[in-house]
């Protein structure tokens, strides 16, 4: 069964670790407090091997399912993570909160007094420093899979520990395991702009994230805001829960939660048509460091649209699934200017091909495309929904329109640097070049051309080889 | 006479779990009213335990053990190496040599064991990573092996729409290696079954299960025990030139035994046979050559108008168009037609692939993620130029004359 490693980095990694891990128990039926109601007998039983993928079972231990935390930690399941942080709040919660026990000590590190909202600190310092005993951990947890699918790394772009010492882990993990892909989630904090050095960490860490990942799932606070304020507004959250702009993030991170478990259902789950994670870099990435992509899907779950599997109902997610409004990052896939080089869809529960070759059809009508990228698209049938649903319909795009994201990322780094402002608290980092600055200046420029040039580009008409008759 | 059966792939697997519970069922059928039938496609298809049970003398292979888990079968050779990415190369060159050993002891024993066993039977889908990857790699080392057997090699072609980015790319790097290695393939186009599903059984939802619920009526309708004759010697004879060697197979009826098909006399089902051409629309299908079996009650030749300025010139009446029947029934169809045939409409969903794979190419397009594997744009090349080759030989060969042949 398909594995997977998780590497928390930072406050935000964790704090989205801190929300998932609570859903994929629901997602097995394993309830988190102590005296919950037994349900209805069945457990994990339904997924008992998918269950894996997430946790590590010892072999002695394997039965037919869990019920409750209390279960697993006596049974000494572990989750496969390793939370890295270097302050200590976060990370705490995870030795003394709720999932007490779920985590293996060995894969908890931290240090104090974190790494002051400064890439250079995280890379440069704490990277070399922390190396080993992050290594340590992964080992530790690598061993324990009996085939590893891929990492799958969650950490904000904008600070210093989630953006620099995650982004010296993933460089590590390229060659420490250079077959093990390494999936990125990473939090771009646009419009929540709270952190003075934030445009330079962003820059900074968004080229080591073209450099080394496999692909990058980004995501941006203002578009999970907005999500945030919709689904309250169509009273999906409970009514004690205020929306106040800052403090939302458990609401936000929610968005998060479920695109990762969209995004790894196929490598859980059956399906009649598999899709598993590692198909996606060779189905959405036509050249390499284009490996950013947009996913979009229903965030607003109306109850009484719970049970439907009507064709009306799945038309609704379809549209839903590349509205703007529903992806993660502010990228629009049928923007005039969007031409998409792939896009993947995955239908989860009571789907069949005739719904997704429908999609195909009408996506190939909508949006636009290269002159060689009609086709490349992605179908996955995935026979198990998210949890309380009965379909659901996820995508992934990658659209030119990525672009965006580059260009405010440029613009915001570049009228920093321009004004050399701040630039001291990296130059005095042991190690830190500024030669780094310009690297990943030119990284930005080059990737936008590189979008720019797709855009713009006529398409090529070799004609096919000649035969050659014998 | 004994076959074994290699799937490959998450395609290749959902196809045969379909393919050998119709056959136990249409054995099943046969056990009390003809023991000969019985037997006979018993020790074709199936290996029986000392419980008595059958069970299918087939390999299942895969890279990904989600999708062989549930299968019955117990010879099974799948290693989580988390599949093969859709492409093929990782399939070829990393995947399969994780698995190839295995996959070849458990031929070698199953040969040993059965002295009848004569051929193999293949069956993948070209579009993905493993089936079409690894079932290269794999039955090319079985030619090698085994240069007297004859291997029947069954290939399933995607959607032409899209299902996979790099669909076209497999497809070609697969059949560029394996068509001149393997004796005969028969290609079974997803397309084609999607539509019989939609408009002759009158499907509006349509799964995986019912394309392959078509497939294996197919293969076990050719298949089948048919008096005496060997199945992989008839289809050796159907692919009489090197440049020839793709197979189609069609069947009538496909309802599922609805009063009036059954009841449809030999004509009918004759004339439906024909009429599954209109899928190709306007292509005019040139047939080097055909076999129709037909199973049921009553067949007589003199049943059947046959329209010989669809067959090439250049092979006598004889070696085109072969009729064998049985009075067996097929499953429980009271009259049943199949044929199997090597004709030139195989052109077009072949120009599928080309076509889509040569833009890809021409744009530099996903090469990367093969050149990771040693495949590189030369190789690309080669297979291109393979393709082309027979796709012109199949459009000009059928109407040459015979000295030309
Ligand atoms: N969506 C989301 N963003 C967060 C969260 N925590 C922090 N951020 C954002 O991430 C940036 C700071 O990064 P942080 O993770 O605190 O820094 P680190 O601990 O040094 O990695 C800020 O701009 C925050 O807006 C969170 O839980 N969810
Ligand atoms: N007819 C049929 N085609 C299938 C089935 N499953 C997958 N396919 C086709 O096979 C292709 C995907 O290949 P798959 O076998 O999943 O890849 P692999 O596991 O890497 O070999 C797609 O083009 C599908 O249309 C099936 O059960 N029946
Ligand atoms: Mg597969």
């Amino acid at each position: 069964m398909s594995e997977f490693v998780l590497i928390q980095v930072g406050q935000c990694g964790n704090q989205i670790g801190n929300a998932l891990w609570p859903k994929i128990l629901s997602e097995y039926d394993v309830s988190i407090t102590k005296n919950s109601a037994k349900l209805q007998n069945n457990g994990t039983g339904l997924c008992q091997d998918s269950f894996n993928s997430f946790f590590h079972v010892p072999s002695a231990k394997q039965n037919n399912g869990y019920n409750s935390l209390h279960e697993l930690i006596n049974n000494k399941v572990k989750a496969r993570a390793v939370c890295i942080d270097m302050e200590d709040s976060v990370v705490a919660r995870y030795r003394t909160g709720i999932l007490k026990g779920l985590f293996d000590e060995k894969c908890l590190v931290t240090n104090y007094p974190g790494s002051g909202n400064n890439w250079a600190e995280g890379f440069c310092e704490h990277g070399p420093q922390y190396e080993e005993k992050i290594f340590n951990s992964l080992r530790h947890s690598v061993e324990r899979c009996d085939s590893l699918h891929g990492f799958l790394m969650m950490f904000s772009t904008g600070g210093g520990t989630g953006s620099g010492l995650g982004t010296y882990t993933l460089n590590r993990l390229t060659d420490v395991f250079p077959k093990i892909e390494r999936f990125v989630s990473c939090v771009y904090s646009t419009g929540t702009e709270d952190v003075i050095t934030s445009p330079y960490n962003n820059a900074l860490s968004t080229h080591q994230l073209l450099e080394n990942a496999t692909c990058v799932f980004p995501v941006e606070n203002r578009c999970l805001l907005d999500i945030a304020m919709r689904k309250y507004r169509n009273g999906l959250m409970g009514k004690s829960e205020k929306i106040t702009q800052f403090h939302s993030t458990d609401d936000m991170n929610s968005s998060i939660v479920d695109m990762l478990l969209h995004l790894t259902s196929g490598s859980r789950f059956r399906g009649s048509l598999n899709f598993d994670m590692n198909d996606i870099s060779t189905n959405m990435v036509p050249y390499p460091k284009m490996n950013f992509l947009s996913s979009g899907f229903n965030h607003i779950v109306n109850v009484n649209e719970k049970n439907t599997v009507s064709k009306r109902h799945k038309e609704e997610l379809f549209v839903a699934s590349f509205s703007r409004s529903n992806q993660l990052i502010q990228v629009d896939p049928l923007a005039p200017k969007s031409y998409l080089l792939g896009a993947s869809l995955i239908g989860r529960g009571e789907y069949t091909i005739t719904d997704l070759q429908a999609h195909i059809e009408k996506l190939q009508n909508k949006a636009k495309f290269t002159a060689w990228s009609k086709k490349s698209i992605r179908i996955g049938l995935c026979s198990v929904a998210p949890k309380g649903q009965k379909i659901a319909l996820f995508s992934l795009f990658n659209s030119t329109r990525m672009y965006n994201l580059f260009e405010h990322l440029y613009k915001q780094f570049n009228s920093l640097f321009k004004k050399q402002a701040h630039i001291h608290h990296y130059a005095k980092i042991n190690n830190f070049d500024m030669e780094f600055f310009d690297e990943c200046k030119e990284s930005l420029q080059n990737i936008m051309q590189k979008y720019r040039e797709i855009e713009v580009s006529v398409p090529m008409n070799i004609p096919r080889l000649k035969p050659r008759l014998t | 006479m004994s076959i074994l059966s290699l799937q490959f792939g998450q395609c290749g697997n959902q196809v045969c779990e379909m393919l050998y519970s119709l056959l136990e069922q249409d054995i099943q059928a046969k056990k009390t009213i003809n023991q000969d039938f019985y037997a006979e496609s018993t020790t074709k298809w199936f290996d029986i335990n000392n419980k008595g049970h059958l069970r299918p003398r087939s390999i299942f292979i895969d890279t990904e053990t989600k999708v062989v888990k549930p299968l019955k079968s117990l010879q099974i050779v799948a290693k989580a190496i988390g599949g093969s990415a859709n492409n093929w190369a990782c399939g070829y060159a990393e995947n399969s040599r994780l698995i190839k050993a295995d996959v070849l002891n458990l031929v070698r024993q199953e040969v040993e064991k059965c002295d009848r066993l004569t051929n193999f039977l293949t069956f993948y889908s070209l579009s993905g990573g493993t089936g079409s990857g690894v079932g290269s790699a794999v039955i090319e080392e079985l030619c090698t092996d085994y240069p007297n057997k004859i291997l029947v090699n069954c290939a399933i072609l995607p959607y032409t729409r899209g299902e996979i980015a790099t669909q076209s790319y497999n497809s070609l790097l697969n059949l560029a290696k394996l068509y001149p290695l393997v004796d005969s393939t028969i290609l079974i186009e997803n397309e084609r079954l999607h539509h019989q599903c939609k408009y002759s059984i009158g499907l509006s939802e349509i799964t995986y299960n019912h394309l392959n619920a078509l497939i294996a009526q197919q293969i076990s309708a050719i298949f089948q025990p048919l008096n005496n004759t060997n199945t992989f010697e008839l289809i050796k004879e159907l692919t009489p030139h090197k440049n020839f060697k793709f197979l189609q197979i069609r069947t009538e009826p496909n309802k599922n035994l609805s009063d009036f098909e059954c009841a449809m006399p030999w004509v009918g089902l004759w004339n439906g046979l024909n009429k599954q051409n209109r899928f190709d629309a306007n292509f005019t299908n040139q047939i080097i050559a055909s076999t129709l079996i037909a199973r049921g009650d009553g067949f007589t030749e003199c049943n059947l108008r046959k329209t010989s300025k669809d067959f090439v010139k250049w092979l006598s009446k004889d070696e085109n168009f072969k009729i064998l029947s049985t009075n067996v029934r097929f499953l429980s169809y009271k009259r049943h037609l199949s044929q199997i045939l090597n004709g030139s409409n195989i052109v077009k969903p072949l120009n599928f692939i080309l076509e889509d794979a040569w833009k890809l190419f021409t744009h530099a397009a996903y090469i990367h993620h093969y050149k990771k594997f040693g495949v590189d744009e030369h190789w690309f090349l080669e297979s291109f130029q393979v393709l082309e080759n027979w796709t012109r030989s199949l459009l000009i060969g059928p109407k040459m004359r015979k000295d030309n042949y």
